[in-house]
């Protein structure tokens, strides 16, 4: 996928642009609304991810335009909301979506993907081992062809698992990557979220396997 | 606030007090004026007749055989009696020689020469009676005899004629105190009525209106109207102001919080040294907990400026509960999800409509959901009921958390003051204060309540207002 990032604040920026690029995909981040013209007037991208405040306007006007311009790339916007005053809500003006800052990355994460499912309609990023299928943007997972329901947490443990397939995975590094804000959360829950991911994979042949005093792995051998 | 002035009585009543008391006196000035003028003058008629009279008298003395004798004009006592019941007395004496003719204990007044006759006014025979008296030098037979002569006539007609002019006099005062009254009332209207349209003005506008005042008023209270539109001026200047602070406040705090958040947790995940990540879960959390409270302690401002009374009115529109709550739930869908924690909601098919601020009541219904997801337990459920009876419609989010203890339930409303039990979970202490401060504008209640089987309810009542 490829996606414009349009955001000014340069912190801001590099941490969202390189979590794109860890989800693999080509980010074109730019600062201002005449880069992003540029960008869009050169070539097509499959999300917009869009700050309001800009050095050299408002990203309402830009979203405006580009509706106006009958553009059906998703557009998400990222807004301050400071809403003191009635403004025209992002929304009415034909915002996709909305995040409100400060945002957590994961956030950001499912919420592009919600837009890109709804939009293009396919499934864009899924694996597949031995009689296994998985979307994880769907939360989809066919084994043999039967679907089994992943909730939301196991469905993020098990798409960080494949996405790492054959690396050995810490408890602690998991905990991080699902669990970072939560502060009831121990070690522990992980170890309930690897036995849940377990059954779910039940006869598929791709499994977790223990590494003793290292953590976990996805295997399918 | 106290908002009434005190006061005192009115101008116009002031303004008629005072012409009311000069126009009286003017009324009483008049009617015995007049009474004193009619006395004066019906003094002077009764004295010229008597006068008349008594010439007429005096023009028939005469001596007879050396004798004095009077032969009496009835004619000119004719004259007198004339008038009205007014009864005639006369005495003719002479000295010497004594009493001629007439009443003699009719006293004479005391004259001083011919022709010259006096006045007096006495009381005779159980009247008053004017009394005129004149003399005559004779020659007769024993000389000259001084002959006196007096008319007197009582004073029933004159008094009558004073009467009966006196009663036109005061309907005369009366009429001019009436109409005098009238004219200062419909003066008095005319001269107040650019300060009645001042105080009509101002009555009539929307208490958020802060538009200057638009009225041709005299200049004598120019000054007033100039006044109030300074006022107004620096009250519209200080909200935008105001306003233009929390905007700029929210962006500014919170773009940079976003990319502490974002870089932290980025660091977080791409980095494999476990100290470091201790170190970094750490930070992160400090973070989240900064934006958190600064998030909160924004919206607290953002709420407390809308719901203050001058900008509170314009702020409220017709708007749909129902559609409200939907786009809360959707917008706290991620953080509820990414805790396996569903929504199970029980909504009216129809839209629910209310006369409120939507953004003041979206930011209480998102403050009470994120409170019910923050201290629930993961992979559980809310559940979220709106329903609505003919005065009142009431949201109802019940979580299975941890609860609120019940002698905690009214400080938990308070600035600041969090739940004995919140343990790590991150918070600022001011979500229910926003929620109770929106409530509260709305003229609605936030009630808590224990669920059974554990966890919270926490209702929200809104009055539906009849449409007249």
């Amino acid at each position: 996928m490829r996606f414009l990032l349009v955001e000014d604040s340069p912190d801001i920026g590099k941490a969202v642009s390189t979590r794109m690029t860890d989800q693999g995909h080509a980010v074109d981040w730019v600062t201002t609304l005449a880069d992003a013209d540029a960008v869009l007037a050169s070539s097509a991208v499959d999300l917009i991810v869009l700050d309001i405040m800009l050095p050299d306007g408002d990203g309402r006007d830009f979203l405006a335009r580009h509706r106006a311009r009958a553009d059906a790339t998703p557009v998400l916007v990222i807004t301050a909301r400071s809403q003191v005053s009635d403004r025209v809500s992002v929304l009415d003006l034909g915002a996709d979506d909305y995040l409100t800052k400060p945002f957590d990355l994961d956030e950001l994460d499912a919420r592009c993907r919600a837009l890109i499912r709804r939009s293009s309609g396919a499934p864009q990023d899924d694996f597949t081992a031995k009689n296994l299928h998985y979307e994880p943007q769907s939360s989809r997972l066919q084994i043999a062809g039967e679907t089994r329901a992943l909730r939301n947490r196991e469905n993020r443990l098990l798409e960080v698992f494949f996405r790492s397939k054959g690396r050995v995975l810490s408890k602690a590094l998991l905990l991080d990557r699902l669990f970072s804000l939560d502060a009831d959360v121990s070690e522990n829950t992980i170890e309930v979220y690897v036995g849940r991911l377990r059954q779910h994979l039940d006869g598929s042949g791709v499994r977790i396997e223990t590494v003793r005093g290292a953590g976990y792995r996805l295997s399918d051998h | 606030m106290n908002t009434l002035a005190h006061t005192s009585q009115s101008l116009r009543g002031r303004l008629l007090a005072l012409l009311g008391s000069a126009f009286l006196l003017l009324a009483l000035g008049l009617y015995f004026g007049t009474r004193t003028i009619a006395e004066n003058a019906a003094d002077l008629t009764q004295d010229h007749t008597l006068a008349a009279s008594l010439n007429a008298v005096a023009e028939q003395l005469s001596v007879v055989n050396g004798e004095i004798t009077v032969d009496l004009p009835y004619a000119a006592l004719a004259l007198l009696g004339a008038s009205g019941d007014d009864r005639v007395f006369y005495r003719v004496s002479r000295e010497p020689g004594g009493e001629l003719t007439g009443y003699d204990d009719l006293p004479h007044g005391d004259t001083q020469a011919p022709n010259q006759p006096v006045f007096r006014t006495e009381q005779y025979r159980g009247d008053a009676v004017r009394i005129s008296t004149t003399h005559r030098q004779v020659f007769g037979q024993v000389g000259v005899s001084r002959v006196t002569l007096s008319i007197a006539q009582s004073r029933d007609s004159r008094t009558d004629i004073i009467n009966g002019v006196s009663r036109n006099a005061a309907a005369l005062g009366l009429a001019f105190l009436l109409c005098a009254m009238a004219l200062a009332w419909l003066a008095s209207g005319n001269a107040l009525s650019p300060l009645r349209k001042l105080s009509l003005a101002l009555r009539e506008r929307q208490p958020h209106d802060t538009s200057s005042l638009q009225l041709t008023v005299p200049n004598d209270i120019a000054p007033v109207v100039q006044a109030l539109n300074g006022f107004l001026h620096r009250l519209r200047t200080n909200l935008t102001n105001t306003e233009t602070l929390i905007a700029d406040a929210a962006h500014r705090v919170r773009t940079p919080l976003t990319a502490v958040k974002a870089q932290a947790q980025l660091a977080l995940q791409h980095s494999e040294n476990n100290a470091q990540r201790e170190r970094l879960r750490d930070l992160l959390r400090a973070v989240d907990q900064t934006a958190r409270s600064t998030n909160q302690i924004l919206d607290h401002a953002m709420v407390t400026f809308r719901a203050d009374g001058f900008t509170l009115g314009e702020r409220f529109e017709r708007s749909d509960l129902c559609a409200l709550v939907t786009k809360t739930l959707n917008e706290l869908h991620y953080t509820a999800d990414s805790r396996d924690i569903a929504f199970v909601t029980a909504l009216p098919a129809l839209p629910l409509w209310l006369h409120i601020d939507p953004i003041l009541v979206t930011e209480a219904i998102r403050n009470v959901v994120d409170n019910a997801i923050k201290y629930s337990a993961p992979e559980s459920t809310i559940d979220i009921e709106l329903s609505a009876t003919s005065t009142m419609a009431s949201l109802l989010v019940a979580d299975r958390g941890c609860g609120i203890a019940l002698d905690e339930q009214e400080r938990v409303q308070e600035r600041f003051v969090r739940g004995s039990n919140a343990g790590e979970v991150v918070g600022s202490g001011l979500g229910l204060t926003i929620v109770q401060h929106v409530m509260t504008t709305h003229a609605g209640t936030v009630q808590f309540a224990p669920r059974s089987g554990g966890g919270t309810e926490v209702t929200l009542q809104f009055p539906i207002e009849r449409q007249p």
